[in-house]
């Protein structure tokens, strides 16, 4: 509502009811009372005078707000002219946008540079930087894609010529390359948002409303490219070129293929599973890094400015520079772990043990795979939920705890439900076994996270396990429960172990644990001065589980023995599944044997550094430091757990971590103890050595490592060099004890990366020689 | 001009707590927006704010020399894109507008 001067009817009666302020208005009516200015339909009054007069009345420190404004709120205004946060600044004689002329027809070499320079981009953006930093500062390809094509042959880079960029091969096949650079990352975040976990932590998946050919099938795509494959022979085909140009033109040929090969690998791991043809890649690679000099960088071809246009609240960020070296070596890195990734496929249908290794191994490569590598992984495993799960699930417990026996006969599960009021036997078991699987697979923490966790890089492992441990403490307590249910439908005692379920559980529930703890190791989540404390943990957690193996071996050893006593041959499928088991367990003792003993010489190694006050001592010094507090935070995830020992430390951490009294001043003469000590470390390490080897001999095959047979040997082959690396240090420490040297005693820990084995963190020890 | 009291200052600048202002700045931008919160520098918070930059003088030229000789006025865009909430030092205001429709 406005009164004939302009007035809004609220100042009007500002007016009239304050008296008081009658100079103010009588200002104010005479700056408004000029008419306003009428521009289109609406009516502006200059108060520019009025509001600096009114401002600069106010006392420093008044502010006028609307009282619905929060100053939380205004944290998160951009301020205006400051170039960090205004997007819109311009430094003096900047302009808004850089200009370049994107039909200008381009050379050869000039088109090689750009494509490397796109490279570059690509891998950067795997590597986890946005695209508003990496490829969408192209001009070309911000041409394609804005405004939004409605169709392929709508992304052109000028819309309204008609020409079709006729007589300018160069910019024909540049374009027809940034399509199908443009589809393959529509691929990469198809996939990487369809993998469940975390994965866009690592990657960014904005598209700035770009529409990266979603809707366009890579059979559209794939013409465009070959019309581009076309161009290039035509012009290779002219005999009057010189050798220097065919070099180029063989350069073009090379690139264009690669992003050929890696859209269709991309493809069709996304659609019906056939194996991404990833072979081409390395050869690719190598070419294309020696044609790479031939290229011309051509930088006005891209410009930081266009993201001003992705987003207008941030102002242009620096683009990521990244080398072509190292570009390439992502690339091939990609292709290597992509190859690698398709095995979990058939790791699927080979059981639960060959898919937990190789999930193991994978996620331990060296370096660490992209994102979109880890993502196949995990579409693998997690694609086809339902389906898998389950089979998986009773596979689980048939190797561990229910081998050839009738609890999981999948005849049970044919069988329909009595209508009498006695039980069948066969039905009741089923549908017991589907209730325990229902109750391990779902829930938070369950059975699932359990693959799901794995499917994560190692710092992830580690932080989800510490969830799935939870569950399966949960599921150990309802486990006991459904076995005493189980017992009273089994008729033939001989055949079933006692508590298979609560067993199973169980034992889960400690290698994880045991997981967790040696994750922390490689890691590098302890302090020097807490390795020993660690190590005694591990032992403890190791302990446990080989009496639940040892329980379960000499069952099925038992077994066994009966089978083959019946006149069972060793082909009997129903024999070959015990053995399977007996296999298995053999495989896990070893290991374990060799854990714990491992772990007890490096407790004991430790503990004797710390009172010969070899190592750092870093918390001690701490005022506040507090043992038991220090257990605490360490063992948190544990600390819910219906696990006796973790509790029962609580008291008794400061005799674990000091067994003879305060390091400074020691209960007991520690010079007396000090060959005692060795010769602990010593047999224990040995112990630990015979462990492995065995191990070593047994192969992979046991614990279902086959086809990562390289990875499993060099883990093994690691936990052997870091027996003897703790047997050598010994020997040394003696040297030095006895000698009386022991101020002379170099002490060395090694970093995460430059161990035999990153969950065997080892005190290097040497003598300065005088 | 007399000066104006702390209180009749406040009562004004209340008046126009969530209308909306133009507020251009020192670079020719034009900033339309709610008011919502100013202070003794002459410091403004808009809110919802529309950002609205002249065509470059390059550009005006241009025209000029294509439109040739003649009397109808230029025709160039203003560009204007969305910024939200904004806060806009009182040093580089330029001028300060009350906007309202046209009935």
């Amino acid at each position: 509502m406005t009164d004939p001067e302009g007035l809004t009817e609220e100042t009007a009666r500002l007016n009239i009811d304050n008296d008081v302020t009658t100079t103010v208005d009588a200002a104010q009516t005479a700056a408004q009372q000029p008419a306003p200015v009428i521009v289109g339909n609406k009516r502006l009054w200059d108060i520019t005078r009025q509001f600096r007069e009114a401002s600069s009345s106010l006392p420093t420190g008044r502010l006028i707000k609307d009282q619905n404004f929060t100053l939380f709120e205004s944290v998160g205004a951009l301020e205006i002219m400051d170039p960090k946060m205004d997007s819109g600044f311009l430094a003096p004689g900047e302009t808004l946008y850089d200009t370049y002329d994107v039909l200008q027809e381009l050379l050869p070499e000039e088109v090689i540079g750009i494509m490397d320079q796109i490279m570059c981009y690509e891998m950067a953006w795997h590597q986890g930087y946005p695209l508003s930093q990496t490829l969408f500062t192209s001009h070309y390809i911000d041409r394609l894609l804005w405004p939004e094509p409605k169709s392929l042959e709508d992304a052109q880079f000028d819309r309204q010529s008609t020409s079709n960029l006729a007589g300018k091969p160069m910019l024909r096949i540049l374009r027809a390359y940034c399509i199908g650079l443009i589809k393959c990352c529509d691929l990469v975040i198809e996939l990487i948002l369809r993998s469940h976990y975390f994965e866009e932590e690592d990657f960014s998946t904005h598209t700035y409303n770009r529409d990266l050919f979603r809707r366009v099938e890579l059979d559209n795509i794939l013409p465009t490219l070959g019309e581009a494959s076309d161009l290039v022979d035509q012009l290779a085909a002219n005999e009057n070129i010189s050798r220097q140009q065919k070099d180029l033109i063989q350069a073009i040929s090379d690139r264009i293929f690669l992003r050929r090969t890696v859209l269709i690998a991309f493809d069709s791991i996304l659609l019906n599973k056939r194996k991404p043809e990833w072979s081409p890649v390395s050869n690719l690679v190598s070419a294309i890094l020696d044609s790479h000099p031939l290229g011309k960088p051509v930088s006005q071809a891209f410009s930081q400015k266009i993201q001003r246009r992705l987003t207008s609240t941030v102002p242009p960020r620096p683009v990521v520079d990244l080398e072509f070296d190292e570009a390439m070596k992502l690339m091939k890195q990609l292709s290597d772990d992509c190859t690698a990734a398709y095995d979990v496929f058939q790791c699927i249908s080979e059981g639960p043990e060959p898919l937990r290794s190789f999930l193991f191994a994978f996620s331990a490569r060296k370096p660490e795979p992209l994102p979109y590598a880890r993502s196949c992984v995990s579409e693998g495993v997690l694609a086809r939920v339902e389906l898998h799960f389950v089979d998986l699930f009773r596979k689980d417990l048939e190797l561990l705890v229910l081998p050839d026996s009738v609890v999981l006969d999948p005849i049970n599960w044919t069988i329909e439900a009595p209508l009498s009021s006695t039980p069948n036997p066969r039905y009741e078991m089923a549908q017991l076994i589907d209730s325990f699987t229902s109750k391990a697979l779902p829930d938070f923490g369950g059975y699932m996270d359990f693959w799901r966790a794995l499917t994560s890089n190692r710092c992830r492992l580690r932080r989800q396990l510490t969830h799935v441990i939870l569950g399966l403490d949960e599921l150990q307590r309802e486990a006991e429960d459904m076995d005493s249910m189980l017992e009273t439908f089994v008729d033939d005692a001989d055949s079933n172990m006692e508590e298979p379920l609560f067993r199973w559980a169980y034992h889960q529930k400690l290698r994880v644990m045991q997981w967790i703890v040696q994750l922390g190791f490689e890691l590098d989540v302890y302090l020097t001065d807490e390795l020993a404390g660690m190590y005694w943990v591990l032992v403890s957690i190791t302990r446990l589980r080989i009496n639940i193996l040892r329980t379960i071996f000499s069952f099925a050893e038992a077994r066994h023995q009966i089978m083959s006593n019946s006149n069972m041959d060793g082909s009997n499928p129903r024999l070959k599944q015990v053995q399977k088991t007996i296999d298995f367990c053999r495989a896990q003792l070893a290991l374990c044997e060799g854990t714990e003993a491992l772990a007890e010489a490096l407790y004991t190694l430790y503990t004797h550094l710390h009172y010969l006050h070899l190592l750092p001592n870093v918390a001690s010094t701490e005022p506040y430091y507090d043992p038991t507090l220090r257990y605490e935070a360490r063992m948190k995830p544990f600390l819910t757990l219906q696990e006796g020992f973790i509790m029962e430390m609580f008291g008794k951490w400061n005799s674990v971590i000091q067994p003879f009294g305060d390091f400074d001043r020691p209960d007991e003469d520690m010079s007396a103890k000090a060959d005692g000590l060795c010769d602990i470390v010593e047999t224990t390490a040995r112990v630990a050595r015979t462990a492995f080897s065995n191990l070593k001999g047994m192969g992979p095959a046991k614990m279902g490592a086959e086809r990562i047979e390289h990875a499993w040997l060099a883990d093994v082959n690691g936990h052997l060099a870091s027996t003897i690396a703790t047997q050598l240090s010994v020997s040394y420490l003696r040297t030095a004890i006895r000698k009386r040297k022991i101020r002379d005693v170099i002490l060395e820990i090694p970093e995460p990366g430059k161990r035999h084995h990153g969950w065997w963190i080892l005190p290097k020890i040497s003598i300065k020689s005088s | 001009m007399a000066s104006v009291t702390e209180q009749e200052g406040v009562e004004f600048l209340e008046h126009y707590l969530t209308k909306t202002l133009r507020v251009s700045v020192s670079d020719k931008r034009v900033f339309v927006g709610q008011l919502k919160c100013t202070d003794k520098d002459c410091n403004v918070i808009l809110a919802l704010t529309q950002e609205y930059r002249p065509p470059p003088d390059e550009d005006i030229q241009a025209a000029a020399v294509s439109q040739g000789e003649g009397s109808a006025p230029l025709q160039l865009q203003f560009t204007n894109r969305y910024v939200g909430l904004v806060v806009i030092p009182g040093q580089y205001i330029t001028k300060i507008e009350h906007e309202e429709w046209a009935a």
